[in-house]
């Protein structure tokens, strides 16, 4: 099944079959997520309208930190049976996780000069968004690091499975190590009680967003596709 | 295997015997950069003692870090790296005898000069032992990091700066858990857990560490 | 029950081909290597010869075609058929002398150190490799060839540009070198500009340069 999609000429088949439609429906699902969470949804009665953030921030947090994972098992897949998808795939998704944690970060910022009233706080999550954005930014910088750019592919790779083994025991390192300075916590993201009418317009908003991952890396993917077939039949003529 | 090993290991010894000036330049560079925290911070003695064994983390961290960009690259460009392809032995036995030494002729002499780093931002002596301890773990598992990431960036560009993005992120667990040492043994509470802690990452990172080096290694190989 | 691999049988290159990056450097080469040949590789500069080499050597994989000893594959790095591959650079490190490199070498393969000293490494072996010249480093890599050994195994010498730096006396101190060598059943791929080992004539690939 899995060797059955990772053929190069039927994936861009399928993959050219099925973005449009995916395009549409992300775009919709976009669309009306979003006049759910800054227009129609209650803000809250706390942090007023600051807490519209949050439908951004999240989802976004939830994409960069899958997305990492997604690198790892492309790379393993790519590792062991040397196949030319997974390493494109991992190439494609690289960027954009690194993208969406870059988002995460600044939402994050915005969302904690009102509440907290700093826009910085060196809070284990916060903490631990920022590792995750070091190590795509290292998987970038190997990956275009040499002259020829399929050079890369396998020590990104390799770094890619490293850093998948290694974010939890950063994760846990982070925690342990903000509990033992900040015993007392002075915010409560995760306290904050979720209503329904705030939590249908998260949960079209995650939706979208996981869409529109998936248009933004098969996208890429078929343009990387693209560019190596013209590649090879520049070199054949 | 044993056999192998000892030897790749007193190759690396004689060699790094014979470039001695380069382990004399990294104390020196750990030195100044202890000498930069105290102009920094003001020379008050308690903030000096209360930050001390953090900055001698820090110090100890930033002085190797561009050094491990060297740790395979000199083998490559001579060839080393495929003869010992042809040795009979997984080139991770090669590179974990590598890393053993250079970690060895890095942290001795740091740990030789460390009480005198500890007098001069008056940190007790007697807590040297503990302090050297819990630097000598956390310094094996920068070097098996180190090795990684010296395997992968052979052949980049600007591959000494590379090096240092791709080790310092994986590193933190280390430095939390040695200045989390150090804290505690300021505070004289026990410091044993945190010691364990180093233990397993470094006993995961030698897991980890040398099938990476030896497929870094491999695929600098095949593409040269 | 499987048919053991002996030492002796024919290594066999078929069909190989080798890619660099996007361009094709060795088009389909094939030959055999039966126990005391030698082969030469010719042709212009990057017509792959030491690419070549370095696929038999195990350094690099072959893009296409099959190495086999007898009739099985040929992982030429857990081969039984001990490998030397002498080619620049030579392994040496630049800062430790010319006879400390050598017996780290012979320490690391378990053999032990020459008594003929045909190459006269004597003559420097007690400089740091960084002074020498590119001839005198030429003769410190061949004479790992003559490290010894306990028992009796032809090895493979894998041979990139052997005579190119030397003086015509070692010149033919290397051709006496392999001549015993293949007389005792040991194998030569050697690739090379210069005429090497007329007399024993060797087989002649001829690699074209691919546009």
């Amino acid at each position: 099944m899995f060797d059955y999609f990772a053929n190069p000429t039927r994936f861009s088949k399928i993959a050219r079959l099925i973005l449009p439609w995916l395009e549409i429906i992300s775009v919709a699902c976009l669309g009306y997520g979003l006049y759910l969470a800054l227009l129609s949804s209650p803000a809250d009665y706390q942090q007023g309208d600051a807490v519209r953030i949050m439908y951004i921030h999240v989802p976004a947090a939830w994409i960069a930190l899958s997305s990492y994972l997604l690198l790892g098992i492309c790379a393993f897949f790519f590792l062991i049976w040397r196949h030319p998808l997974a390493e494109i795939a991992a190439r494609s998704i690289a960027p954009i996780g690194t993208g969406f944690a870059v988002i995460t970060l600044i939402t994050g910022s915005l969302w904690g000069k009102p509440i907290w009233g700093v826009w910085w706080v060196w809070d284990g999550r916060l903490t631990s968004m920022l590792i995750l954005f070091f190590f795509f930014v290292g998987y970038l910088a190997l990956s275009n690091a040499f002259e020829q750019t399929e050079r890369g592919a396998r020590p990104a790779a390799i770094l890619a499975l490293i850093g998948c083994i290694n974010l939890p025991i950063v994760k846990f390192s982070v925690d342990w190590w903000h509990t033992l300075h900040q015993p007392a916590s002075i915010m409560r993201s995760g306290g904050i009680a979720i209503d329904s009418s705030m939590l249908w317009p998260l949960f079209t908003l995650f939706v979208a967003f996981h869409l529109l991952f998936i248009v933004i890396v098969l996208t890429r993917m078929l343009t990387v596709l693209n560019e190596r077939k013209l590649q090879s039949r520049m070199i054949r003529s | 295997m044993m056999l192998i090993f000892w030897h790749y290991f007193k190759r690396e010894f004689e060699i790094s015997i014979s470039q001695a000036t380069d382990i004399l330049s990294q104390i020196g560079f750990f030195m100044l950069i202890m000498v930069l925290f105290p102009l920094a911070l003001g020379p008050d003695p308690d903030q000096l003692k209360q930050f001390g064994i953090a900055i001698i983390w820090i110090a100890a961290f930033v002085s190797i870090v561009p050094a491990y960009e060297r740790l395979f690259s000199d083998d490559y460009t001579h060839g080393f790296i495929e003869k010992a392809l042809h040795n009979a032995q997984p080139l991770g036995c090669y590179a974990a005898a590598k890393c053993f030494c250079f970690f060895l002729v890095t942290t001795v002499p740091l740990l030789i000069i460390l009480p005198v780093i500890c007098l001069m931002i008056g940190i007790n002596s007697s807590l040297y032992f503990e302090i050297a301890l819990s630097l000598l773990l956390g310094m094996l598992g920068m070097t098996l990091l180190g090795g990684i990431a010296s395997g992968l960036v052979l052949g980049a560009r600007r591959a000494a700066i590379l090096g240092a993005v791709l080790i310092l992120p994986l590193s933190l667990p280390i430095l939390i858990f040695g200045t989390m040492s150090g804290l505690a043994l300021m505070e004289s509470e026990p410091i044993k857990p945190h010691l364990y802690l180093l233990i397993a990452l470094d006993l995961c990172l030698i897991v980890i560490s040398i099938p990476a080096m030896q497929l870094g290694l491999k695929n600098a190989i095949e593409n040269d | 029950m499987v048919a053991l691999q002996s030492i002796d049988d024919e290594l066999f290159l078929s069909k190989v081909s080798i890619f660099r990056g996007h361009k094709l450097i060795v088009d389909e080469i094939s030959f055999r290597l039966p126990a005391g040949g030698i082969c030469l590789l010719q042709g212009p500069n990057g017509a792959g010869k030491t690419s070549l080499l370095r696929v038999v050597a195990g350094f690099l994989p072959a893009n296409a075609g099959v190495l086999s000893l007898g009739a099985h594959l040929f992982n030429p790095v857990t081969s039984i058929l001990p490998i030397w591959y002498i080619g620049a650079p030579f392994g040496f490190h630049p800062s430790l002398t010319a006879a400390k490199n050598l017996s780290q070498i012979a320490s690391m393969r378990n053999l032990s150190l020459p008594i003929d000293d045909s190459f006269h490494i004597k003559d420097f072996a007690d400089q740091p490799l960084r002074t020498l010249s590119s001839g005198q480093l030429q003769r410190l890599a061949l004479s790992q060839l003559l490290l010894r050994k306990d028992s009796h195994t032809p090895d493979l010498w894998l041979l990139d540009e052997p005579n190119s730096a030397l003086d015509s006396y070692h010149c033919l101190v290397l051709e006496t070198m392999i001549e015993k060598h293949i007389r005792s059943g040991g194998r030569v791929i050697a690739a090379t500009h210069q005429p090497l080992c007329e007399h024993l004539s060797p087989e002649i690939i001829q690699l074209e340069a691919q546009k």
